[in-house]
């Protein structure tokens, strides 16, 4: 079982790892590789599991793995492109592409599929096609279009990092209403964010599904702002909900479209139904409470221990 | 201005919830061209990777 994540700083792939014997788990991201790689040639690889013990993959001994994340956030803080220190990354990220290409490794999520998964205007367009209700959403250069399309207020949304660092301090982009004034100075396309019609949120729904279970947790949308993650209370007052069936249909129709046997996705629910906003196929899950946080990383753990 | 220089606020913490992109494989590099040399264009047949050309850039 190889668990791709950053297992000393992420308890997400401990909360799975804890589940399996230490033996046979291979714990590895692109910072660990010299630690765990022991040999990889064209019919096998050899990687040291948790136990110290060696893990042959190869066509008689295949495995099974889950992606949390290729590496920690932030390994290439300050990296220049072009430089010694990016041929250091890109080559280790290339040997991990190899071995999570491997065709004796079966994954929660490929990684040919993680990508794509990834980009919310490829998840928007299976939602469409999957019969799942989404914003309105456009990308254009003209400020005045997008208040046409979508009203005197509207969402802006990155499509790169919601979060980068400047002269040693964190910014972070929340999701709010903006107006096209406030745009008139900027351009739309040199970074460019996805614009979407306000959804007047009477609550917010976080979906989290591990191949074909899923669990469905709500948090009322009252006095919280757009962004719910700018209220710090927020974060922990999501309670499990029982009452969306058909969340939980469009919330797995959604998955076999991308592809993807592992999801954290956001939806909101206005006065019409519910919305898709999001999903994220290596997303974080243990704020929710404790009934979803055990079953989430116990299926992930049972069907990496299936053989 | 960009939108990111336009829109990001600086908060104290950081979100819990900002898992940023995964980092995308990186694609290979165009050749220099020497200025002594012609350049000749080659075709490169098996390579996948092509997007994603930044480290620590939204996936592909």
């Amino acid at each position: 079982m190889i668990l791709v994540g950053d297992h000393a700083n992420d308890p997400h792939v401990r909360a799975v790892a804890d589940q399996l014997p230490a033996n046979w788990v291979v714990a590895l991201d692109a910072t660990r590789q010299a630690e765990v790689v022991r040999r990889l040639d064209l019919h096998r690889t050899v990687l040291t599991d948790m136990a110290g013990g060696m893990v042959e993959v190869s066509g008689d001994s295949p495995g099974r793995g889950w992606i949390r994340r290729l590496a920690p956030a932030g390994w290439d803080q300050g990296v220049m492109l072009g430089g010694h220190a990016a041929a250091v990354l890109s080559s280790r990220l290339t040997l991990l592409a190899a071995i999570l290409r491997d065709p004796s490794v079966s994954w929660v999520t490929s990684v040919d599929d993680l990508f794509p998964a990834e980009n919310k205007l490829v998840q928007y367009r299976a939602a469409l096609t999957a019969g799942v209700r989404v914003p309105r959403t456009l990308i254009t250069p003209s400020p005045a279009e997008l208040a046409d399309e979508l009203g005197a207020e509207f969402i802006m949304k990155p499509l790169g990092p919601g979060n980068f660092e400047d002269r040693d301090r964190q910014h972070v982009v929340y999701t709010r209403p903006v107006r096209a004034g406030e745009l008139a100075q900027a351009d739309l396309l040199d970074a460019p964010f996805l614009a979407q019609e306000v959804i007047a949120a009477r609550r917010h729904l976080r979906v989290v599904t591990v191949r074909e279970q899923v669990w469905v947790t709500e948090l009322d949308a009252t006095g919280l702002p757009v962004d719910w993650r700018r209220d710090a209370a927020a974060h922990h007052a999501f309670t499990v909900a029982e009452a969306w069936p058909e969340v939980e249909r469009a919330a797995l129709r959604l998955t076999a479209a991308l592809s993807v046997g592992f999801s954290s996705q956001d939806w909101v629910v206005d006065d019409t139904g519910p919305v898709f906003l999001d999903l994220n196929p290596g997303g974080q899950w243990l704020f929710l409470p404790e009934a979803v946080t055990g079953p989430v990383a116990r299926a992930l753990a049972q069907w990496l221990a299936e053989r | 201005m960009d939108l990111y220089r336009l829109l990001a606020d600086t908060p104290h913490t950081l979100p819990q919830q900002a898992d940023p992109p995964q980092p995308s494989e990186p694609s290979r590099p165009a050749p220099r061209p020497s200025p002594t040399t012609r350049i000749t264009m080659t075709v490169e047949t098996s390579d996948e990777e092509r997007s994603g050309a930044l480290l620590g850039s939204v996936a592909p």
